[in-house]
């Protein structure tokens, strides 16, 4: 039993305050998003990703659990779960912006506090965006 | 000043138990000296107050050494300013208390000379105390024990001894020895740059594969010591051979008050039962818990393997020591004992010594009076008993009696209390507070 | 729905007058990995020492594996382990001795996972345990408290003694012990960084009584840390359930609250017509916050 190939993509912080299950949904789904994980990725086992990360495999199965409720992740009868093809792998509008919220939330919040107008703060988050297009 | 001050309490009053101890003492003393002033008082109170003075000061002679030792143990202990050297005055003066308080007391019971006792009493704690420091490290200390009950005993034996020790040079050549000897040790004890490890590295344990019974695997973590039996053995050779010795020498000698040799069998006896006995019982408390979970056996089944433990330790010194006592006696009578006396001889200390276990047994509550009062309560019976068997006297047959039928009454305590036994109280002290 | 390997109903212990515990009523699910936090004297050991029938309750009940704690048989104890606070080692015997001791007395031992251990801890057996270190000394206990594969593994303070590289090794163990998905643990640990790795289960203790049961992932969603600005002039109190502790200036104003939702989210938002940014807290934060 090697080394899945994708053991180590995950970046998890049992220290912060956002539970690991969560880490490891918001992560999967951002890399299903910017296409790093592409349809048939086999992902490591709940077992592989406790051991590598110290974790609680509980947490990394209850993970899995919800992404393959959400449709993201299919299970293969003794074999690894793996990324499911078949769907828009973008995700809707929603869904992606929903992915951001908490940032949004903090960035008007400190607009907020330094009185900034949002036509101002949008115009900044636009020039932003076309800067880093390439 | 005040660490000396402190450290000399801390010798005297060894623990909580001591204190109280130390008041029952007094209280009897006095007792006893109240009733003495009357007319028609006879021996037996005076025996009482004797026996009440002991009983205050035995805890420190014995466990003051051992304090002692843990006290300049630790390594902080060096970074503290004069560290050690307060701890050496301290036990210099608690050492100089007891001496005082010994000639004190045996002088109002029995008009002793104050100085005489003063001195030799000084002499005798000075040589225990420094040998038992001294020793402690290679775990041969227990062998200064028996000589406490021994040199009361060598005076009458040693009638020159005795002469030229009490006399004025013999007086000030044992204080100034002594006082030499404590000049010595302090010396030692505080240019001392590294404290050796209570331990003794050994050379390594072979490597094959170790396999126990469950039967001796109970028995060593009860105990915490695979050579128990060893350590009887060695003791009781060792103060057998000392005693032989002085019988070989002062054989055929008649002496007034008693056969000396038949003292030296009971005290042989006597300590051979009352060691294991009460350090088995100690060391079992503690060791039970390591088997609570381990061995899977409940309070009573623990209660009973631990106690049979200590039976077989009990029967086997008390074995040990009548190997020696009765070639003792023959020597010194030239013929061999009759049976009744060989039967009166194992008696005693299966007695007292099974007395003492299960009283160290029942003493799991910490500090309760009522265990308190029971434990001071038996030690006094104890040394009664010694004390009357080694002076043959008639109420030696009435104190036995008694003890013998304590033993059943201090077991069904002892069992009773294993089975509520709560070993929260029995945890060892976190790491940092064991150095303090 | 399996039944609780460990319940303790009300259970509470008082020692010479002082209460040390006080009505704790918990249960531990088979498989689980629960994490016991508390400050100095708050009463984990002996919740511990209770649970394990080494110490008799005041009031209350406790019961492992549906048997009663105080009188637990033999084949019950066969399938628990403990590593207790203070080692219980034999000082003068060898560890290679000591360990033998302990599978004499269990009769079931695996002396692979000790070896395989104890190489990769690298735990000298042929020395006096006298001359071992602190950390090798806890090593070796949990090493015999492994050897039997026991169900239920409770450990006091096992890493207390570790250095960061042993302690991370011992963690993956304990992981590789819980993917099993059948064992049990029950750590009671001050490091509680090693608790949100591998814990499911928190129990928070505070002053003898559990402050907080329940899932590690639930503790951290529903304890945040909330910054309110608001357009208005902010009530003297704010309308938070469950709130431990907030202070207020004016129309700003941060709190911290236990049962944090959504919902309770956008009513606020709507009540006090403020914006409102919600942090969410590391486990030693939110331990810090329920001691403020």
């Amino acid at each position: 039993m090697g080394n899945s190939p994708t053991l180590r993509i995950f970046t998890l912080q049992p220290s912060s305050g956002v539970p690991i299950y969560l880490q490891l949904i918001q992560q999967v789904r951002r890399m299903v998003a910017s296409g790093q994980l592409t349809p048939g990725t086999e992902l490591p086992s709940v077992r592989e990703v406790a051991l590598e990360y110290t974790v609680n495999p509980t947490t990394i199965s209850k993970a899995y659990s919800l992404l393959e409720n959400e449709g993201l992740l299919q299970r293969n009868r003794g074999k690894p779960m793996t990324i499911s093809a078949g769907r828009h792998a973008a995700g809707s509008l929603t869904q992606r912006l929903k992915q951001i919220e908490s940032q949004v939330d903090a960035l008007v919040l400190a607009a907020r506090q330094l009185e900034l107008k949002s036509e101002d703060l949008c115009q900044f988050i636009a020039n932003k965006m076309e800067r880093t297009r390439d | 000043m005040k660490g000396i001050a402190e450290t000399m309490l801390r010798l005297l009053y060894v623990s909580r138990m001591q204190r109280w101890l130390t008041g029952f003492g007094l209280a009897v003393m006095l007792a006893a000296l109240y009733v003495g002033r009357h007319p028609g008082a006879h021996g037996l109170v005076a025996l009482a107050g004797t026996l009440g003075a002991m009983i205050v000061v035995i805890g420190p002679v014995v466990a003051g050494p051992l304090l002692f030792s843990a006290m300049t143990a630790p390594r902080t202990m060096a970074l503290i300013p004069h560290g050690r050297l307060k701890l050496v005055l301290g036990a210099f003066g608690s050492q100089l208390v007891l001496a005082a308080f010994i000639a004190a007391s045996l002088h109002a019971m029995n008009d002793a000379p104050t100085v005489t006792v003063f001195a030799l009493a000084f002499g005798a704690l000075t040589a225990f105390f420094l040998g038992f420091s001294l020793t402690i490290y290679y775990r041969l200390a227990w062998v200064w024990l028996p000589l406490l009950l021994l040199a009361p005993r060598m005076l009458p034996a040693y009638p020159h001894l005795g002469i030229r020790l009490t006399s004025p040079q013999g007086l000030v050549l044992v204080v100034a020895i002594s006082a030499l000897a404590w000049v010595g040790y302090g010396i030692s004890l505080v240019k001392r740059r590294r404290i050796p490890l209570s331990s003794r590295s050994r050379a390594a344990i072979p490597r094959t594969p170790v396999t126990y019974t469950p039967r001796d695997a109970m028995r060593i973590m009860l105990n915490g010591d695979a050579k128990v039996r060893r350590g009887i053995i060695l003791a009781v050779l060792f103060f057998g051979a000392v005693f032989f010795l002085l019988t070989l020498i002062t054989a055929g000698a008649p002496r007034p008050g008693g056969n000396p040799a038949l003292a030296f069998a009971l005290t042989t006896c006597f300590m051979a039962a009352l060691m294991p006995a009460v350090g088995s019982g100690m060391l079992a408390r503690r060791g039970a818990r390591r088997l609570w979970l381990t061995s899977g056996k409940g309070r009573a089944e623990l209660f009973v393997a631990i106690e049979s433990q200590c039976w077989r330790l009990l029967f086997f010194a008390v074995g040990a020591g009548l190997l020696m006592a009765v070639p003792l006696l023959a020597m010194s009578h030239h013929s061999v004992p009759a049976p009744i006396a060989l039967v009166a001889l194992a008696v005693l200390p299966l007695s007292c010594g099974s007395a003492a276990m299960y009283a160290c047994l029942l003493y799991v509550r910490g500090n309760r009076f009522v265990d308190i009062l029971i434990v001071a309560a038996n030690t006094l019976l104890l040394l009664g008993v010694a004390f009357s068997a080694a002076v043959s006297s008639p109420a030696f047959p009435f104190l036995i009696g008694t003890q013998i039928i304590l033993v059943p009454l201090l077991r069904q305590v002892a069992a009773r209390r294993w089975n509520r036994i709560d070993w929260l109280f029995l945890r060892q002290p976190p790491a940092a507070a064991r150095l303090t | 729905m399996t039944d609780s390997l460990v319940t303790t109903r009300g259970l509470g212990k008082i020692i010479r007058g002082k209460t040390i515990l006080r009505d704790v009523s918990v249960d531990v699910d088979p498989g689980t990995v629960v994490g016991l936090i508390g400050k100095n004297g708050a009463g984990k050991t002996t919740l511990l020492e209770i649970l394990l029938g080494f110490s008799p309750a005041t009031s209350g009940t406790s019961r492992l594996f549906g048997h009663d704690s105080f009188t637990l048989p033999a084949a019950i104890k066969g399938r628990i382990g403990f590593v207790p606070q203070q080692d219980e080692l034999v000082n003068l015997l060898t560890g290679r001795q000591q360990l033998a001791l302990t599978a004499a007395l269990h009769g079931r031992w695996n002396p692979d996972l000790i070896e395989r251990l104890r190489s990769a801890w690298e735990v000298p057996l042929d020395r006096a345990i006298q001359g071992l270190s602190g950390g090798e000394r806890q090593k070796l206990s949990i090493l015999m408290a492994l050897g039997h594969e026991p169900d239920l593994l409770l450990l006091d303070e096992p890493v207390a003694s570790l250095d960061p590289i042993a302690r991370r090794q011992f963690l993956q163990e304990m992981v590789g012990i819980a993917a099993g998905r059948s064992r049990t643990l029950l750590f009671s640990t001050h490091i509680v960084s090693d608790l949100e790795r591998i814990a499911d289960q928190i129990w928070i203790m505070r002053d003898g009584a559990i402050a907080w049961a329940g899932a590690l992932d639930t503790l951290k969603e529903s304890v945040v840390r909330l910054t309110i600005l608001s357009r208005k002039l902010l009530p003297m109190t704010l309308p938070l359930s469950g709130a431990i502790s907030q202070h207020l200036a004016g129309s700003r104003a941060s709190a911290v609250v236990t049962q944090w939702s959504e919902a309770q989210g956008v009513r606020l938002r709507q009540e006090l017509d403020a914006e409102i940014e919600v942090e969410s807290l590391s486990l030693e934060d939110i331990f810090v916050e329920f001691h403020a």
